[in-house]
């Protein structure tokens, strides 16, 4: 995983908990990186070390954490990082996933050791459509359902996002329904 | 639009759609530069940008920096160029392509983006880049590397901020690390200084009691253990004191420890204590209270130290010094007693020698009585040279101011030594310079004493040759003035390291067990003292071999009314000659008139001094002085001077030593008119010239052997002069001897005598008869001489006597101290005398009582 999200992890304990429980948890979960390197690829497991002494220091569900990262990372690492990029990603929701595969794509190419996600999108109607997130990372279902609620508060749309194929219970991989039908 | 190739491939087209959406920025012109065609996206970024627009007006040609023609353009083909929308300031860059077939141009353009930012500006999103475009994946770079530096900064700043921190931590860990190493050296030091006291505590030879608060021992060390006897178990619960301390151990002294450490107060003090075997021994104890962290006093520590023997050494010296105060005065004491004892005989040997002398005498008898009262004499030095030194050393010495005259001081020294002086054929003389006054104030005794010391060691130790006394005063000064005597031999002489040993006690320069010289050792030293005494200084210059000069100064006064000397002479008109082949003795003899003002010549050769005589102007009374010269015959010299002069106009006076006197006696001639025994008194010379009062003829027998005696000799006839004539005398005298020797002397004066043997006896003896005065001596038994005078003096006040006025005693006295002569004065006597009493003395002591009688 690149040190952006690791990066993220870090920006949101600092920002919501204070730097006195992100001492606590990189103690924790034993790490003596001082800062992540946001364009260095780290070890998968220094992400979920963190996400998992979080949860043990701050009392809070790993769940939960992953989805409050998820929306963490669209709204302030990576709009703040990658705002304008983001932006030429779409003009709105729908187009921005659409773009999403193409633009994920592009940002691969650009970080050569990324092991990335497959997104695509299917289904699409005039107020939803279907996201397939494919990995081989375990355990991310709840950070990608986060990442997907954030682009919607990004693009201030009212959407509700719906694992509807979940790859722990058998399915090939996660899927999501995104429907805005109430905006 | 179409792609012509070559016709063995087939010809490739794009639709217009594909072309757009391959080149979505792309622009078409046609020979008037008019807008014929324009890229989806560019138009999209750009709305003024349309079909039929001048592109003139729209786009500026910036580099090259030129006015866009068509056929500048066409020319221009394959090159790079930068343009700009003129409108939005927008650069964009590309190529141009110029179309042969409809002679068109197509401009291939991209927008020129630098920054992810320009995106949002322009308004493209991903959809207006083709896909093969990587404009946007450049700027995804640029964010990219953006970010790594952005990360880069952050960690500077954190590396920066942790450098800081270590710093701080540095410094407070390197404080940390100093305060520990102190601790640590503190902690080192004290454990040092701990295990050398304990080290010193349990080694050292004194005791060490370290007690509790209440002053029970808790520990002892190994010198506790060696010191006392007792074991550390048997000395712990237990007070020091009652372990140690006795009977004999000083109460006050043990209240005062007690009192201290009830007051929690620390003390040094020496106690008698005892050992466990029961030996006493002395310790000095010095205790201080040690106080823990509060203050309280925790313990007491005692250090004890063993100092028995010092305490041994004190007594020591206490008693020695007792025993050397006791020695000291016991000395005192047996010096007046040895004093008294010995001269109570003395008197006895010597004035019977005395008296035995003046009887008929064979010639060897005479010798032998002659060496028994030189002996005694010479014995009666030796005893007053050592009661001189005692007195001295004990500061009893005090001395006496009175007027005296130098000549006679003089010539009495000269006087004693000059028999001799002769006997070894020693010219002895005396120089005093004419500017030295004649008489002077102070001691004259103790000075008269240092001279005759010095003359004579200076005549005991000179073989032959000369000794010569000289006198100076100096110019008065405001300090005062010096009197300097210096008498110098032509002796042995003395070297440097013999120097330290004179004026020393006791020490004589010749001490070999076969000494030649006799004597005390003290004479020098006496002079030294008495010299100190008067407050001047005493000396020698001498080398050895070439003689010595041994000199003292003291400070004396000259009197103011000096006696005038020009009165002495009286015989100015009288030619002297003096003839004599001995220069030092002419010099004295000339140096002599010198000082009474008169002329005198000096002559050396017979020839030339007969030859003066004979000088018609010569021809009135001339006197000549004869020295005896070894060699001539004086009276022989006398002969032909009274054979060249007739009548009594020569008056011929020799100068003679007693010897060549007695030998110029056996012959009859009566050459001279008178002679004057050497050495030359002054006044006799005189006389002598004058024809005044002296012998005028040489005695026919020489029953005189020496100068002393000469002096006493009994005058012609035994009687009495006519007033001093007879007086009865009281002699008391316990001693039997004595009695005898002073009553032949009394007889010898011819007066008469009657004896009690003590006080009382005299007391009782004066009820029966009346006395002209009486001769006491002082110690006697039953009633002693001053006991006795007190008792006739009061007798005498209280007007009990059968005598009217009060009677003169004359005290006799071996007590020869100062004080002696105070207390016969105090009790009452008139006049003193002390023994040995010779009839000089005694007839000067009657012959005083006499004029003040009259």
């Amino acid at each position: 995983m690149y040190g952006m999200v690791n990066n993220a992890i870090e920006e949101l304990i600092r920002s919501q908990f204070g730097d006195e429980a992100w001492e606590k948890i990189k103690d924790e979960a034993d790490l003596d990186y001082e800062i992540f390197i946001r364009n260095d690829p780290y070890p998968d497991k220094v992400t979920y070390d963190l996400v998992s002494a979080a949860s043990r220091v701050l009392d809070v569900p790993a769940g939960d954490l992953l989805f409050a990262f998820g929306e963490y990372w669209v709204l302030e690492t990576a709009r703040r990082g990658y705002g304008d990029l983001m932006q030429a990603g779409g003009k709105n929701l729908p187009d921005f996933l659409t773009n999403l595969p193409s633009f994920h794509t592009r940002v691969v190419m650009i970080f050569p050791k990324l092991q990335p996600p497959t997104f695509s999108v299917t289904d699409r109607t005039d107020h939803s459509l279907q996201v397939h997130y494919e990995t081989n990372r375990p355990g991310l279902t709840l950070f990608a359902k986060g990442l997907l609620s954030g682009l919607a508060k990004m693009f201030k749309t009212d959407a509700k996002i719906t694992l509807v194929e979940e790859k722990e219970k058998g399915a090939d991989h996660d899927v999501f329904l995104v429907d805005w039908s109430t905006q | 639009m179409s792609f012509e190739r070559s016709s063995s491939t087939p010809t490739l087209t794009l639709s217009p759609a594909q072309f757009s959406a391959v080149f979505p920025f792309h622009l078409a012109l046609d020979s008037e530069l008019s807008i014929v065609q324009v890229g989806p996206s560019l138009q999209h970024i750009f709305p003024d940008v349309a079909v039929g627009g001048a592109f003139a007006e729209l786009f500026g040609m910036r580099r090259p920096d030129l006015i866009p023609t068509f056929s500048l353009l066409k020319d221009r083909t394959e090159s790079l160029i930068l343009w700009e929308h003129l409108l939005s300031h927008q650069l964009l860059r590309g190529e141009v392509i110029y179309l042969e077939e409809s002679n068109h141009l197509m401009l291939i353009w991209h927008p020129w983006l630098t920054d992810p930012g320009d995106l949002v500006e322009l308004g493209l999103t991903l959809k207006d880049f083709a896909p093969h475009d990587p404009l946007f994946d450049l700027l995804n770079v640029v964010q990219s590397h953006r970010s790594a530096l952005e990360d880069v900064k952050k960690l500077v700043e954190r590396l920066s901020q942790q450098r800081s921190e270590l710093r701080k931590a540095n410094q407070t860990l390197f404080e940390q690390n100093a305060a520990l190493r102190q601790a640590d050296e503190q902690l080192i030091a004290q454990q040092a200084e701990t295990r050398k006291l304990a080290l010193i505590a349990s080694r050292t030879d004194n005791a060490v009691v370290l007690t509790d608060a209440k002053g029970k021992t808790i520990w002892v060390n190994e010198g506790f253990v060696r010191l006392t006897g007792f074991e550390m178990d048997e000395a712990i619960g237990k007070t020091p004191g009652s372990l140690l301390q006795g009977q004999k151990s000083d109460p006050k002294v043990v209240e005062l420890m007690r009192s201290r450490i009830r007051q929690g107060k620390g003390f040094s003090v020496e106690l008698l204590n005892y050992k466990k075997s029961g030996e006493r021994y002395w310790v000095a104890i010095e205790v201080q209270p040690i106080h823990d962290e509060s203050g309280a006093i925790s313990n007491f520590m005692g250090i004890e130290s063993d100092i028995t023997e010092r305490k041994r050494f004190e007594e020591q010296l206490m008693a020695t010094t007792a025993a050397a105060n006791s020695a000291s005065r016991a000395k005192s004491e047996f010096l007046a007693t040895m004093s008294h004892e010995i001269r109570t005989p003395m008197n006895g040997i010597l004035g019977m020698a005395e008296l035995l002398m003046q009887t008929r005498l064979g010639p060897e008898q005479h010798e032998f009585v002659e060496a028994i009262q030189s002996s005694g004499v010479a014995l009666l030095k030796i005893i007053n040279d050592i009661l001189d030194f005692s007195k001295v050393e004990a500061g009893k010495m005090s001395l006496e101011e009175t007027d005296f005259e130098i000549l006679g001081l003089v010539e009495g020294v000269l006087e004693l030594e000059g028999r001799r002086a002769q006997q070894k054929g020693i010219e002895l003389v005396s120089i005093i310079p004419p500017e030295v006054p004649e008489a002077f104030r102070g001691d004259e005794g103790r000075l008269r004493q240092i001279l005759l010391n010095l003359v004579g060691n200076a005549v005991k130790f000179t073989e032959r040759g000369s000794v010569t006394v000289r006198v100076n005063f100096p110019e008065q000064t405001d300090s005062g003035s010096l009197l300097r005597f210096e008498v110098t031999d032509t002796g042995v002489g003395v070297s440097d390291e013999q120097k330290k040993l004179l004026f020393t006690p006791f020490s004589q320069l010749d001490a070999t067990p076969s000494r030649k010289y006799g004597g005390t050792g003290l004479g020098l030293a006496i002079a030294r003292r008495l010299v100190s005494l008067m407050k001047g200084q005493i000396g020698l210059e001498s080398q050895p071999g070439s003689g010595s000069t041994f000199w003292f100064e003291v400070p004396v006064n000259a009197v103011k009314d000096q006696p005038d000397r020009k009165i002495l002479g009286g015989f100015e008109d009288t030619p002297i000659l003096v003839y004599s082949k001995t220069p030092l003795f002419t010099k004295s003899l000339l140096n002599m008139f010198e000082r009474i003002g008169v002329a005198a010549v000096a002559m050396d050769q017979m020839d030339q001094m007969l030859g003066q005589l004979s000088r018609p102007q010569n021809q009135k009374r001339q006197v000549v002085l004869i020295d005896e010269t070894p060699g001539e015959d004086p009276d022989e010299i006398a002969s032909r001077i009274r054979e060249s002069r007739e009548g009594p106009s020569v008056h011929l006076v020799l100068l003679c030593t007693f010897a060549s006197l007695a030998a110029s006696a056996k012959k009859e001639a009566s050459l001279y008119d008178d002679y004057v025994l050497k050495p030359i008194k002054r006044e006799r010379l005189i006389n002598a010239i004058q024809g005044g009062p002296g012998p005028k003829t040489v005695p026919k027998s020489a029953p005189l052997t020496s100068v002393e005696t000469a002096e006493l000799r009994p005058e012609p006839s035994a009687q009495p002069a006519p007033e001093t004539s007879l007086l009865k005398i009281l002699l008391v005298e316990d001693n039997e001897i004595n009695r005898r020797v002073a009553q032949a002397m009394i007889g010898k004066l011819g007066h008469q005598t009657e004896v009690a043997v003590n006080g009382q006896d005299a007391l009782e003896a004066l009820g029966k008869a009346q006395y002209d005065l009486i001769l006491m001596d002082c110690q006697m038994p039953v009633m002693d001489g001053f006991e006795a005078t007190r008792l006739i003096r009061s007798k005498e006040r209280s007007g009990h006597t059968t005598y009217s006025k009060p009677i003169h005693i004359i005290a006799m006295t071996a007590n020869a101290l100062a004080r002696d002569r105070e207390e016969c004065l105090e009790a009452g006597m008139n006049d003193y005398l002390s023994k040995p009493v010779s009839v000089q003395d005694l007839k000067a002591a009657i012959e005083r009582f006499v004029t003040e009688r009259a």
